[in-house]
C-alpha cells in the first residue's frame, strides 16, 4: 500500500509518580501506559479499545502532550515531537486535535459558541475577525448546527449538539489527526448514531485520520479500520477490525468480545465470564498483565512478559499461547 | 399463555414537576404491569421519565418540586399511593427494593459492608445481630463475592465498582423482595464486569423468583435480560411487547429507529440509521404525537392529535397513528 | 440576539439574586452606604471636627438661648413696696460652682448660663439679704438625687410700731425648691446644720479651703443687726430695748432675710427685707458636651461637643476606604498569586502555600497589630495591615478553585488546541474563580471594616480625633456607662455596614452557586 504513516508511537511509557511521606519521597509509579507501540496511516481510523483504567485515554493525552511522556518516541508527520521546540510543538498541535468524552465539561459554560470556536483560530494567528466569523459559520454548517447558534451559550445545548460544537472546535483548524476520546459514550443511543455518522462523513470530506478511543466494541467495529486492544497499560492485540472481531487471538480480546450484550434475543451465545477485576496499575503482575484473570494462563505467563508478535499480515498479539 | 398474577400494576400514572412556576408532566398517563417472576425492561433515552417512574413506585419522588398528579400504583392489589410514609417504609427494602446506577455513591462510605446489609435485615426482620450477620454473609456469598467473611468487615472504598454493585444487589435482595427495581445497574461498569453482573442477576432470578423491573437505555442489555419490554418516549409508553417481538417485529417508528441506531459488534454496517433532531424537553410538545418532529413516517394527523395506544396482537401495544383501524 | 442576552451567565445570576429579598435589601443598604461615603460630607449638618457650639453662630442659632435662662427677681421693702432688680443696692451674684454655671446681671434680672452638666446653686445677695436658686444642668451627670434646698426665707413684716419692752414672735416661711416650707426655727436650724454643717465637715477634713466668710454664712443665724435697739433669743422672740430702728436677720447658709421693726414713733426708712426669685429652680441643658439626641442633633454630640451624625457620615468615607482599598489590594495580589500557584504548581506553589500557611497561622487581628507595630499607626498602615491578612485568604480560595478548574475538560481542550497558558488562565480559569472571589470580596469587606474599626479603637489608627467609627467608639468608651448615644450610633453604623456586606455576600454566594436552581 502506498499510504504513508501519519502517526507512529514507539515504546510509549507514561508513569505517574505517587508521592508519599512528608519529604515527598517518590516511592512508586502508576504505570498508566507501559511500553505501547502502534502506528496510524493517513486516512485510517484506529480504534483504541480497553476497559476503564487500561491507559487508553492517557495514551491519547500523551500523544497531544497533555500529560508528560516518561519515555518513548512519538513521530507525527515524519517529525519526532519530543525533539521539537515548544513554539514548534504548538504549531504542530494545529494538525492534531482532540474531541472529548464529556460534552458538558469540555465546553466552557461562560463562553458563547462563537467564542469557543474562535479560540483555536486566535491561538493560531487568525487575527482577522471577518475571516474568523466566516470560518466559524462554515464550520457550523459542516457539523449541522444552525448559524444562529453562534451567539448562544454552551449550556443551552443538549448533549448531542454540544458534541457537535466540540467536533467543530477540533476541525476548525483543518487538522490531519483527530484524537477522539470516547466521543459518544455520554450520548443517548439515537444521538450517538447521529454523531457517529457525522464523524464518518467528516472523515471522507476532510481526509481525516482518527484515533478513536472507546470502551464500546460495537461502536469500534462500526467506525474503525484497525483496532488496538489495551489491558493494564499494555498492548494486548492489534489488527484489522475484521480479524479482531472474527478471529480474536488474545484471550482478553476473546472475553471482551463475548461480554458484549447480544443485539437480538434470538442469538443467545455462550460467554466467557471473567473472574475478578482489573489489577492495580501501581503493582501489576510480574509476567503477563492478564495472567490473574486469564482462563488459559500457564506457568510461563506468570514470569515472562509477552511481547507483541506478528501472527499474520493484519494481526499482532502479545500472548505466550502463540510462542514458537 | 399462562395467567400469572400481576405483582405490580400501574395505571394512568402522571407525575408533575414544578419548574419556574409551571407544572410540567414528566410522566404522562403511563400504564404497565409486571407479572410475578417476570423481568420487565423499561427502555428509553435520558429524560423520558423512566427513572422518575421507578422512584414513584418507591414513593421517593422529591416533593417539592415533584408530585404524583394522578393514576394508581397497585402492588399486590394495594394502591401504594394511598400508603402513609410509615407504611411505605415497611414496603421499601422489604417487598420492593431498588439498585441504582452509581455503585460508587450508593453505599455509605463510613459504614462497613456488613453493617449496611445488616441495617436492612434488622429493619424488616425479627432477627438478632448474629442471625443478621450470618444472613449477610450468606447474601454476599450468593452474589458471588469471594471471601465474604472478610468483605463483611470491609469499607466500600476497599472494593471495586463491580464488587460494590454486587453488594448493592445483596442489599437489594437481602429481604427477599417480591420486586427488584434495577435502575441502569450496569451502565457505570466495564463490559466484562457488566457481563458478570448480568449473569449474576439471571442466576439470582432463577433462584429467588423475584420480579425485576430493569430500567436501561441499552437495548443489548434488554435483549439479554428481559421477558417483556416497555419503550418510553417523552413521558409516555410508546410500545409494549415481549422481547422477541420488540427485536424482530417492532412497530413504533421510534423503536425501529432506536434499533437501527445501534452499531452491531457482529456485523459491519456502512451507515447507521439515525433518528434526526433532539429528544424534546418535557412539556414542550403542545399537541400531536411527541415523536412527530423526528419521525420519518409522520403524517398530518400526527401533528394534530396525540395517538392512543393501539392493540397490535396479544400483549403488543403501540402508540402510533400508522396502526389506526380506520 | 435577545435570547442570547437572556441566557448569558450574568442574566441567570441576576435572576437568581433578585429572588433573595434580604440580599437585595442588603445590597440596597450597601449602595446607600457607598453613596453616603462619597457624597456624605456634602450634606453632613455640621463640621465634624469642631464643637457644635462654635458653629451655631454660622447657622444662625443663638447659643445663649440654648444654655441660659433669665430669672426675674425683685426686692421687697419693709413697707411692702416692691422694687425691681436695678434698684437693689450692692447686688452681688455668684454661683457656687462656676464650672457648672455662671450668672450675670441683666436689665430685667439675672441670667444663668450653663457651662457643663451638674447641679449647683446661684446666690443672689444684696446687703444683708440673699436668696438662692437651684441650678440643674442636664447632661452626663445624673441629677436624680439632688435634694431640694431652701431658696428664700420670707419673714412676716409687722406693720405696727412697737414700744420699748414689747415682745414679738417672729414668723417666717423658708421656701424650699420643691415647694415645701419650713416654718419653725428648730426645723430650719436642723436643715441648715444638715446641709451646711456637712459641708463644713468636709472642708475641714479635706483641704483647708473654707474661707472665713464661709464660716459666718455656714450656719444658722438668728440675730439682731441692731443690738442696741432689739434683741432676739433662740426662740425668735424679739425684745425691744430702745427706740429706733431694729433689724433682725434670719440666715440659713447662703439664704438670709431681714425684718425691720419700728420702735417708738419715729418713722424709719424702709429697707430691703428680702429678694424674691420668680423661679427657684433653673433647669438648663448642657450644650457644651454630650448633648443627647434631639431634633438639632439627632445622634447627639460627643465629649467635645461634635455632632455625632456628622462624624458618622464623614467617618463612612474613611471606613469604606479601609474596607475597599485593603480588600482590593488583598484580592488583586491574592488572586494573582493563587492563580499562578494553582495553575503552574511546582516550587511556586510550594512557596506560595507555605507563605499562606504561615500568615494564616496568626489570627487576623494579631497579624494586623503586628504590622501596625512594625510600620507605626496611621490610615495607610491600617489599610496595609488589613490587606496583608486578606491576601492569604484569597490565595487559598483562588488556588483551590484554580486546581479544580484546571482539571476541567475545557481547560484540557484549550491546551490541546495550543492556546497559550496566559490566555487559558485569563479566559478559562479566572472567570471561573470570579464567582467565589466576588463572594469573598464582599464578605471580606465586612471583616476588613470590622478589623479597621478595631485597630482604630485600640488607638492604632493614627489621628484619634479623626471622625472614624472605631476611634469614635474608643473616645466615647470611658463615658459609656452613662452616655448612651456616643457609643451607640458609631457602633450601630459598624454593625449595619458589616451586616449589609455579609448578607449581600451571602446572597451573591447563593446566586452564584450552580447547585442552587433558579
Amino acid at each position: 500500500m502506498a499510504e504513508s504513516t501519519l502517526l507512529d508511537v514507539k515504546n510509549l511509557k507514561i508513569y505517574f509518580p505517587i508521592k508519599k511521606g512528608i519529604i515527598k519521597k517518590k516511592i512508586t509509579y502508576v504505570k498508566a501506559v507501559d511500553n505501547v507501540s502502534f502506528s496510524i496511516k493517513e486516512g485510517e481510523t484506529l480504534g483504541l479499545v480497553g476497559e476503564s483504567g487500561c491507559g487508553k485515554s492517557t495514551t491519547g493525552r500523551g500523544i497531544t502532550q497533555l500529560v508528560p511522556v516518561t519515555e518513548g518516541e512519538i513521530t507525527f508527520g515524519g517529525e519526532n515531537l519530543a525533539a521539537l521546540k515548544k513554539s514548534d510543538l504548538r504549531e504542530r498541535r494545529k494538525n492534531m486535535q482532540m474531541v472529548f468524552q464529556d460534552p458538558y465539561a469540555s465546553l466552557n459554560p461562560r463562553l458563547t459558541v462563537q467564542d469557543i470556536l474562535a479560540e483555536p483560530l486566535k491561538a493560531h494567528g487568525v487575527t482577522n475577525k471577518k475571516e474568523r466569523t466566516e470560518r466559524i459559520n462554515k464550520m457550523l454548517d459542516v457539523v449541522g448546527l444552525n448559524r444562529n447558534y453562534a451567539y448562544r451559550y454552551a449550556h443551552e445545548f443538549s448533549g448531542g449538539q454540544r458534541q457537535r460544537i466540540g467536533i467543530a472546535r477540533a476541525l476548525i483548524l483543518n487538522p490531519k489527526l483527530i484524537i477522539a476520546d470516547e466521543p459518544v459514550a455520554a450520548l443517548d443511543v439515537s444521538i450517538q448514531a447521529q454523531v457517529l455518522n457525522l464523524l464518518k462523513d467528516l472523515q471522507k470530506e476532510f481526509d481525516l485520520t482518527y484515533l478513536f478511543i472507546s470502551h464500546d466494541l460495537s461502536v469500534v467495529r462500526h467506525l474503525c479500520d484497525r483496532v488496538a486492544v489495551m489491558y493494564l497499560g499494555r498492548m494486548a492485540e492489534t489488527g484489522s477490525t475484521e480479524k479482531i472481531f472474527e478471529n480474536p487471538l488474545h484471550p482478553y480480546t476473546q472475553t471482551l468480545l463475548s461480554a458484549i450484550p447480544i443485539s437480538n434475543p434470538r442469538d443467545k451465545k455462550e460467554r466467557v465470564i471473567l473472574k475478578g477485576d482489573v489489577p492495580s496499575p501501581v503493582d501489576p503482575p510480574k509476567g503477563c498483565a492478564f495472567v490473574g484473570r486469564c482462563p488459559k494462563a500457564f506457568d510461563r505467563c506468570h514470569h515472562d512478559r509477552p511481547q507483541l508478535q506478528r501472527m499474520n499480515e493484519e494481526q499482532e498479539v502479545a500472548c505466550h499461547l502463540y510462542d514458537e | 399463555m399462562t395467567m400469572t398474577k400481576n405483582i405490580l400494576d400501574i395505571k394512568d400514572l402522571t407525575i408533575n414537576f414544578k419548574s419556574d412556576g409551571k407544572e410540567i408532566s414528566v410522566v404522562d398517563g403511563i400504564s404497565f404491569h409486571i407479572k410475578a417472576g417476570e423481568t420487565l425492561g423499561v427502555v428509553g433515552e435520558s429524560g423520558c421519565g423512566k427513572s422518575v417512574t421507578s422512584l414513584s413506585i418507591m414513593g421517593l419522588i422529591p416533593s417539592p418540586p415533584g408530585r404524583v398528579a394522578g393514576g394508581t400504583i397497585e402492588f399486590e392489589g394495594k394502591n401504594l399511593l394511598d400508603f402513609k410514609e410509615k407504611d411505605m417504609r415497611k414496603v421499601r427494602g422489604n417487598d420492593i427494593s431498588m439498585i441504582f446506577q452509581e455503585p460508587m455513591t450508593s453505599l455509605n462510605p463510613v459504614f462497613t459492608i456488613g453493617k449496611q446489609i445488616n441495617e436492612v435485615l434488622l429493619l424488616h426482620n425479627d432477627m438478632n445481630q448474629t442471625e443478621a450477620r450470618n444472613r449477610s454473609i450468606e447474601m454476599l456469598k450468593l452474589v458471588g463475592i469471594p471471601r465474604p467473611e472478610q468483605i463483611y468487615s470491609n469499607y466500600p472504598y476497599q472494593l471495586s465498582g463491580g464488587m460494590r454493585q454486587r453488594v448493592m444487589i445483596a442489599i437489594g435482595l437481602a429481604c427477599q423482595p417480591k420486586l427488584l427495581i434495577a435502575d441502569e445497574p450496569t451502565t457505570a461498569l466495564d463490559v466484562t464486569i457488566q457481563a458478570q453482573i448480568l449473569n449474576l442477576m439471571q442466576d439470582l432470578k432463577e433462584k429467588t423468583d423475584t420480579s425485576i423491573m430493569f430500567i436501561t437505555h441499552d437495548l443489548g442489555v434488554v435483549a439479554e435480560m428481559c421477558d417483556r419490554v416497555v419503550v418510553m418516549y417523552s413521558g409516555q409508553v410508546v410500545e409494549e411487547t415481549d422481547v422477541d417481538t420488540l427485536f424482530n417485529d417492532p412497530k413504533h417508528p421510534y423503536t425501529l429507529g432506536l434499533l437501527g441506531s445501534i452499531p452491531k459488534a457482529t456485523e459491519k454496517i456502512e451507515r447507521l440509521y439515525s433518528i434526526r433532531g433532539q429528544v424534546p424537553q418535557a412539556g414542550t410538545v403542545e399537541k400531536g404525537c411527541r415523536f412527530a418532529d423526528r419521525c420519518d413516517k409522520v403524517m398530518d394527523r400526527c401533528r394534530e392529535e396525540d395517538p392512543p395506544l393501539f392493540q397490535m396482537k396479544q400483549g403488543h401495544q403501540c402508540r402510533c397513528w400508522l396502526y389506526a383501524e380506520d | 440576539m435577545d435570547k442570547q442576552k437572556k441566557n448569558s451567565p450574568f442574566r441567570i445570576f441576576l435572576r437568581k439574586f433578585l429572588k433573595q429579598r434580604l440580599a437585595v435589601f442588603a445590597f440596597g443598604l450597601v449602595i446607600m452606604i457607598l453613596l453616603v461615603g462619597i457624597f456624605g460630607p456634602l450634606f453632613a449638618p455640621y463640621d465634624p471636627h469642631r464643637p457644635v457650639t462654635a458653629q451655631y453662630a454660622d447657622k444662625g442659632i443663638d447659643v445663649d438661648q440654648l444654655t441660659s435662662s433669665t430669672v426675674q427677681l425683685e426686692g421687697r421693702l419693709s413697707n411692702g413696696e416692691v422694687v425691681d432688680q436695678s434698684e437693689l443696692p450692692q447686688l452681688q451674684t455668684e454661683t457656687e460652682n462656676r464650672r457648672i454655671a455662671s450668672i450675670r446681671r441683666t436689665q430685667s434680672g439675672v441670667q444663668i448660663s450653663a457651662n457643663t452638666s451638674g447641679a449647683t446653686e446661684a446666690v443672689i445677695e444684696s446687703g444683708d439679704v440673699s436668696s438662692v436658686a437651684e441650678i440643674l444642668v442636664e447632661g452626663e451627670v445624673p441629677l436624680d438625687d439632688v435634694e431640694p434646698i431652701v431658696s428664700q426665707i420670707i419673714i412676716a413684716q409687722p406693720e405696727e410700731a412697737f414700744s420699748i419692752g414689747d415682745e414679738y414672735q417672729i414668723n417666717f416661711e423658708a421656701l424650699k425648691t420643691d415647694g415645701s416650707e419650713i416654718t419653725t426655727i428648730e426645723e430650719l436650724r436642723a436643715y441648715t446644720e444638715e446641709k451646711y454643717g456637712a459641708d463644713e465637715e468636709e472642708d475641714t477634713s479635706g483641704f483647708q479651703s473654707g474661707s472665713s466668710e464661709n464660716e459666718d454664712s455656714a450656719s444658722f443665724q438668728l440675730r439682731s443687726l441692731t443690738e442696741d435697739v432689739v434683741t432676739v433669743n433662740e426662740q425668735g422672740v424679739v425684745q425691744f430695748e430702745e427706740e429706733g430702728e431694729g433689724i433682725v436677720q434670719i440666715q440659713s447658709g447662703d439664704v438670709s432675710s431681714v425684718v425691720q421693726f419700728q420702735v417708738g414713733n419715729e418713722q424709719v426708712e424702709p429697707i430691703l427685707t428680702g429678694i424674691y426669685l420668680e423661679s427657684t429652680t433653673v433647669e438648663l441643658t448642657d450644650a457644651y458636651k454630650h448633648q443627647t439626641p434631639s431634633s438639632m442633633h439627632i445622634f447627639g454630640t460627643d465629649h467635645q461637643n461634635r455632632d455625632i451624625l456628622s462624624r458618622v457620615i464623614h467617618g463612612t468615607k474613611e471606613t469604606l476606604l479601609i474596607g475597599f482599598v485593603s480588600v482590593a489590594i488583598g484580592t488583586v495580589i491574592g488572586t494573582v498569586l493563587g492563580l499562578l500557584a494553582g495553575y503552574y504548581g511546582g516550587w511556586l506553589d510550594s512557596l506560595v502555600t507555605r507563605m499562606t500557611d504561615v500568615l494564616l497561622a496568626f489570627p487576623g487581628i494579631l497579624l494586623a497589630i503586628a504590622v501596625i507595630a512594625f510600620l507605626g499607626a496611621g490610615l495607610t498602615n491600617i489599610i496595609f495591615a488589613v490587606a496583608v491578612f486578606t491576601i492569604p485568604v484569597f490565595i487559598r480560595i483562588v488556588r483551590a478553585s484554580t486546581l479544580s478548574l484546571k482539571e476541567m475538560t475545557y481547560v484540557e481542550a484549550a491546551k490541546s488546541i495550543g492556546v497559550p497558558n496566559t490566555v487559558i488562565i485569563f479566559r478559562h480559569i479566572f472567570p471561573g474563580t470570579l464567582s467565589v472571589v466576588m463572594v469573598y470580596l464582599t464578605m471580606r469587606i465586612g471583616v476588613a471594616i470590622l478589623i479597621g474599626a478595631a485597630l482604630s479603637f485600640l488607638g492604632l489608627g493614627g489621628d484619634i480625633t479623626a471622625p472614624e467609627w472605631g476611634s469614635m467608639l474608643s473616645a466615647a468608651k470611658d463615658n459609656s456607662s452613662n452616655i448612651f448615644h456616643a457609643t451607640f450610633f458609631p457602633g450601630l453604623a459598624i454593625v449595619i455596614t458589616v451586616l449589609s456586606f455579609n448578607i449581600f455576600g451571602d446572597g451573591l454566594r447563593d446566586a452564584l452557586d450552580p447547585k442552587l436552581k433558579e
